[in-house]
């Protein structure tokens, strides 16, 4: 049995991860341009990534006792999407704190060959984790439509 | 490059050594175990997300200072650096396409 708790922290999880997946948008485009300086962005971006990646670490127990079995018993296919979700979530927000730091990184770097490098890392990291959020909220809004917590 | 770069540097590094290393656990994990019947899926405990994302990431702590820090040529990790973000989210994809 799932407390109202817990309930609320998995549909808080849900919105914010959709949330997550529009700010690391910005970050996405506006770096394509190595010049630009957008620590506030990435940080926010960054930020709105990992709240979701908190409340999933709170909630996996509960999930793991409650729903994980019952999941992968209804419906095999769902429990495995589920497995995928977790593993590209894990990814994302690896990849937006890299490209956080590589963004601060560059704009500390003087030196231009430096610089450029650094800056096209952190958006090419803002890219992928932007892309993977993506994917992850919408494996997340699939399993939880079909098998709501 | 001054230190706190270097160190955010590193840091990147260990992020993308983990995301690179993550998937080569899975699969490496499903490879010698298979998957489990998904009816003794929690008792068996051994889709334990926890575990491998500890271990691997151990692993990339340890290893972005060692070749990035400690390396001869840390111009070159910064040339190909959105080569290996490339690599990285490369390798994580597949898997998820692969192995669940």
């Amino acid at each position: 049995m799932i407390d109202v708790v817990t309930r609320a922290v998995a549909h808080a999880h849900g919105h914010v991860g959709w949330l997550a997946a529009a700010a690391l948008a910005h970050p996405a485009w506006l770096l394509r341009r190595p010049v630009r300086r957008l620590s506030k962005v990435a940080v926010a971006a960054t930020a709105l990534i990992t709240l979701p990646a908190l409340s999933a670490l709170a909630i996996y127990p509960a999930y793991r006792a409650s729903l994980k079995q019952a999941l992968f018993v209804r419906a095999a296919h769902l429990g495995w999407m589920f497995e995928r979700k977790e593993h590209l979530g894990l990814g994302a927000v690896a990849l937006a704190w890299a490209g956080l730091a590589l963004h601060l990184a560059s704009i500390r770097a003087e030196r231009a060959e430096i610089r450029l490098p650094l800056a096209r890392g952190a958006h090419a990291c803002f890219v992928a984790s932007a892309i993977f959020t993506l994917v992850v909220s919408a494996l997340g809004s699939w399993v939880a439509a079909v098998s709501p917590f | 490059m001054d230190r706190p770069s270097r160190a955010l540097v590193t840091a990147a590094l260990t992020a993308l050594t983990f995301v690179a290393a993550y998937p080569v656990a899975r699969v490496a994990e499903h490879l010698v175990y298979g998957d489990p019947n998904p009816a003794a899926i929690v008792a068996s405990g051994r889709v334990a997300l926890y575990w491998r994302a500890g271990v691997v990431a151990c692993l990339a702590v340890c290893l972005a200072p060692v070749y990035f820090e400690r390396s001869a040529r840390p111009q070159w990790i910064l040339t190909n650096l959105t080569r290996l973000v490339a690599v990285a989210a490369a390798c994580l994809a597949l898997q998820a396409v692969v192995v669940p």
